[in-house]
């Protein structure tokens, strides 16, 4: 029985090619689709989901409120992890962390730049599950000993044992003592070489400082501990340790920090969001329903045809139950066929697709027993909804009826067709709506008027260098260089802030909290930062080093000042005065709104030299730049970068979502397409009676054409209908995301709509103006 | 072997009924070969679906040996009629994707016969009917009453004890017609009770015994 049910379910797949193709492939891309979009969302929701003691490992974050808005921070004060190990039993470890350190190690006279370096304290090892291959197990217990990760152990020492070398850092001579495996690359907390902390704490004073909030600080619950009586306990911790501090402390569970922490102030780069995951199993679900409403009305179509066989087998003692067994059974195989293409499918397209998406994804992941399970449960699932209509549906067919060939596809299974086309055409719209939109936004972020020229700067590192004035005036001698200044923070992305100004006329009450960053010298020329009010720094007047200050307006705005200029202010102690205001630029990424900002005179704390060069010779100006930097400082090698560059990689993520976007929309309209164009040929066929008798009555090609056409364009106007007021509303929604945002465009709209209806009747077209031309006495003899 | 009882059959179009047979009374016996005739709409085929439980009563009793077959449901009935009862049809209703081998075998697959025993089953009635070099080709590839003859084949490869046949040489030409109505003769005379519809007189002159209906009633 089940050799005849396949035996004719193939027979049926071979005889009815074109049917068979479309129901096939577009199922395979929208699987294939899906199985991309589900390997990218579980690389994602893995992320640290690897160490042991996962589960009772935190973060500490810290919740600062000021009058004008509520910041959560993702660092902590230095002293932070020792003291609350101490003063809570139920916290079995802590170690403070930082990472994404560059260093260059001195091995035997050879320099080795190694990239992201961290520090931790010693029980970092005992927390996280980063295996040591070799060496001691209490590696960091000793003040002057680093570990090497497996590939910097081979890029500095080769194939000789790297355990007991020394190195040096910071003129530190530091000694191997354990090798670890490879950090993972599903791991938030990433390094190449780790050394103890204590080694930072002891170079950087502000370490010691309850006040100075700069490193992370991970703690370790003993067993059993609940997570929402420690959140309670330690929620006001630091104010028990200074009276002045007024943030309280909170708990991020390990397992959330990789997708949770989006909007945390100051907290590492490459982090995820899980609104994108949220995004991407939408549209997961909607390109599954479009392929499967695709398999859902194409087999309905395509089974009517087999009514003859379903009253036959009826009348030949079939029971119903055996019925909806072959044809789900029919589904299923299709379905597995499908399958296999689809995994072939996925296979070639993914290195295009990691590319796009800065992933190292693999089908592998489909051996991971979760997703086989998901899978497999997925495949049955959506092969019962795909065969059940269709399978009820055809076994209802009254055997004498059936035979006859008359009216079985019936109202019903036609109705049931168009809510299944308006369904799929309305989520097309959405998708297609909401990307361009998108596209539009992101468009206009990198458009945007900064209140900053960001072209043709470039900047390099001099931390810790202290010939800035002779370097400045040596540069400024080349005739390519315009202008050069040195600041603290590039003008993109400024996030120190702090609350401790106080200017006249301030309140106690006054909470502000400002952002500042240290310059020099024509920095905001440099930049060419337009003033509102006063004027910017000059060495003409020595008054600024006696500590002028620029603020711009939306500072000036929160303080409350009235004539700014000369107004006394003061912070951190230093006493000066109000020497101008700019006009506000975006200093943060465009999905915050402006916040204040302080620019100060600080000749000590200066990190980036800037250079603005003219368009004429871009090459040689920086070559010029370079071998000048390298007469000053020939220690260090020097490289120049364009700022516009490192500005357009703060959009990255977003860019690279939306190409996602972008190419899934197009898959998820093609399918759409295919499914349009299987209907219109199966309804064209049903209709060949009716078009025959139209042509003998005296029809001509057009007038078919266009009553072949008004049908499927009515569903897709309908799907229109539907579609728009959504789309607005979930565009709304995703626009709310950004500060400064573009206005919905009707113009958007209006092409979508257009173009879908248009794409419509180009699908349809093919079908219809064939049987328009058809001859009219082989129509009506085919009936 | 069958009867039938007041028998009411109507279809019911924006609340108007139709009657497609009125009050029919009939009785047939084990091994007749009993003919329905009478112009078309008059309830002929109606009577015979009835007759082959692929059709419902509204009004009236049917037993089939001893079955009240007017108070089964349809599993039931599918159950009596699938062991009991063969069909032919004019148009053959042959499944065009399957050979005439695999045509012949499907009802012995509902009946849950075993493989080896249907391969045997299979092979005598292509030898009976002569069509053994045919068993690989598909229906379009024969003549119409080449089809027919798998149908027949078909119809009977159950051992039914009622053979139903709807016009079955209606689409055929004279010499194919008379070689069906001959086969039939033939079954009958091995004891399968056989019922016919037909328009031709010269075909129902094979039967023994003629029922004529008109407009859903029987006249005699």
């Amino acid at each position: 029985m089940f050799k005849n049910y396949l035996k004719i379910a193939l027979r049926n797949l071979m005889r009815n090619k074109v049917f068979s193709v479309i129901n096939i492939i577009g199922m395979a891309i929208g699987l294939t689709c899906g199985i991309l979009l589900s390997l990218w969302i579980f690389d994602e929701i893995i992320y640290d989901k690897f160490h042991e003691n996962g589960e009772n490992i935190y973060r500490i974050l810290e919740n600062q409120s000021y009058s004008s808005q509520n910041m959560q921070v993702a660092v902590t004060p230095g002293p932070l992890a020792e003291s609350i190990k101490n003063d809570f039993p139920e916290i079995v470890y802590a170690t403070r962390y930082s990472q994404g350190l560059t260093q260059v190690f001195k091995v035997k006279e050879k320099k080795i730049t190694v990239t992201n370096g961290a520090s931790a304290d010693e029980d970092f090892f005992k927390m996280f599950s980063f295996p040591i291959i070799k060496g001691s197990q209490t590696p960091l217990s000793e003040i002057n000993s680093i570990v090497l990760t497996e590939d910097t152990a081979t890029k500095i020492f080769g194939d000789t044992e790297a355990i007991g070398q020394h190195v040096s850092i910071y003129g530190l001579d530091l000694q191997v003592t354990a090798i670890v495996k490879n950090v993972p690359r599903n791991s938030h907390i990433s390094f190449n070489h780790l050394i103890p902390f204590q080694i930072m704490a002891d170079r950087n004073p502000n370490l010691d400082n309850w006040g100075s909030n700069s490193i992370h600080t991970y703690i370790q619950l003993a067993k059993n501990t609940s997570f929402e009586q420690m959140s309670e306990k330690i929620k006001m911790y630091l104010k028990e340790k200074a009276e002045e501090l007024s943030s309280e402390l909170y708990l991020q569970p390990l397992t959330d920090t990789y997708l949770h922490s989006v909007g945390l102030v100051a907290d590492y780069g490459g982090m995820g969001d899980f609104r994108y995951i949220v995004l991407f199993s939408i549209i997961v679900l909607f390109i599954i329903v479009i392929s499967s409403v695709n398999f859902i009305s194409l087999s309905t179509a395509r089974y009517t045809k087999r009514a003859k066989e379903v009253g036959l087998r009826k009348v030949v003692g079939s029971q119903r139950s055996q019925l909806i067994w072959q044809f789900l059974g029919e589904s299923m195989l299709l379905l597995l066929i499908a399958l296999g293409a689809a995994l072939v499918l996925v296979e070639l397209c993914l290195p295009a697709f990691n590319n796009i998406a800065a992933k190292e994804l693999s089908l592998m992941y489909l051996l991971n027993p979760a997703m086989l399970f998901g899978l497999i449960v997925f495949v049955v699932f959506i092969g019962f909804l795909t065969g059940i209509y269709p399978a009820f549906l055809l076994s209802s067919f009254k055997p004498v009826t059936a035979l006859k060939g008359s009216q079985i596809s019936g109202s019903k299974g036609s109705l049931f067709r168009k809510i299944m086309v308006v369904t799929q055409w309305s989520l097309s719209i959405i998708l297609i709506l909401s990307t361009l939109m998108i596209s539009k936004q992101l468009q206009f972020m990198k458009n945007k008027k900064l209140g900053f020229e960001k072209e043709q700067i470039v900047y390099t590192n001099i931390r810790g260098f202290n010939e800035i004035d002779a370097l400045k005036r040596e540069l400024l001698k080349y005739s390519g260089v315009e202008s050069v200044s040195s600041t603290s923070a590039l003008p993109h992305n400024i996030m120190n802030s702090t609350s401790g100004s106080v200017w006249e006329g301030k309140n106690d009450e006054d909470t502000f909290l400002v952002h500042y960053n240290i310059v020099d010298y024509d920095f905001i020329e440099t930049f060419k930062i337009e003033m509102a009010e006063g004027r910017s720094f000059s060495q003409e007047l020595s008054d600024d080093t006696n500590f002028g200050f620029i603020l711009n307006q939306e500072a000036i705005k929160q303080m409350g000042i009235e004539d700014p200029i000369g107004k006394q202010y003061s912070i951190w102690g230093m006493e000066g005065q109000i020497v101008g205001v700019m006009k506000d630029f975006h200093f943060k990424p465009l999905h915050n709104p402006i916040e204040p900002m302080l620019f100060l005179l600080l000749k000590d704390y200066l990190e980036i030299l800037v250079v603005r060069i003219d368009t004429a010779d871009p090459v040689n100006t920086i070559s010029y730049l370079e071998e000048t930097m390298a007469k000053f400082d020939p220690e260090r090698k020097h490289e120049f970068r364009f700022f516009d560059e490192r500005y357009n990689v703060m959009y990255n993520s977003e860019q690279q979502m939306g190409t996602i976007l972008r190419l899934f929309t197009g898959l998820a309209i093609f399918i759409a397409c295919l499914g349009l164009f299987g209907l219109s040929t199966f309804m064209t066929q049903q209709r060949t009676k009716e078009i025959g008798i139209r042509k003998v009555m005296g029809a001509d090609v057009p007038n078919i054409v266009v009553i072949l056409s008004k049908e499927f364009t009515k569903w897709v106007v309908i799907a229109n209908l539907i579609a728009c007021p959504v789309a607005y509303f979930i565009i709304n929604k995703l626009l709310q995301n950004f500060a400064y945002r573009i206005d919905m465009s009707y113009k958007v709209f209006g092409i979508t709509v257009i173009s879908s209806i248009l794409i419509a009747i180009v699908t349809v077209s093919f079908q219809t103006i064939k049987a328009a031309n058809s001859n009219p006495v082989k129509a009506l003899k085919y009936e | 072997m069958l009867s039938i009882k007041g028998a009411f059959k109507y279809y019911s179009n924006n609340f108007v009924k139709t009657y497609v047979l009125r009050d029919v009374d009939i009785e047939v016996k084990e091994g007749e070969f009993v003919t329905i005739m009478g112009p078309s709409g008059a309830g002929k085929s109606t009577l015979l679906y009835i007759m082959g439980m692929l059709e419902t009563l509204d009004d009236g009793e049917f037993h089939y040996k001893e079955n009240p077959v007017h108070k089964f449901n349809e599993k039931k009935r599918t159950n009596l009629h699938k062991h009991e009862i063969g069909f032919v049809f004019q148009q053959y209703h042959l499944i065009d994707e399957l050979t005439v081998y695999e045509n012949i075998e499907m009802p012995l697959l509902y009946q849950k016969i075993k493989g080896s025993d249907r391969k045997s089953m299979v092979c005598d009635m292509l030898d009976k009917f002569n069509i053994v070099g045919k068993k690989d080709l598909f229906p379009n590839q024969l003549s119409g009453g080449q089809q027919q003859l798998v149908g027949i084949a078909r119809a009977i490869i159950g051992k039914p004890s009622l053979l139903l046949a709807d016009e079955p040489t209606g689409n055929l030409n004279s010499a194919q017609g008379k070689e069906i109505m001959e086969l039939f003769k033939k079954l009958n005379e091995e004891g399968t009770t056989i019922i016919q519809v037909t328009h031709s007189e010269e075909k129902a002159a094979y039967g023994n015994r003629i029922v004529n209906l008109l407009d859903g009633r029987i006249v005699e």
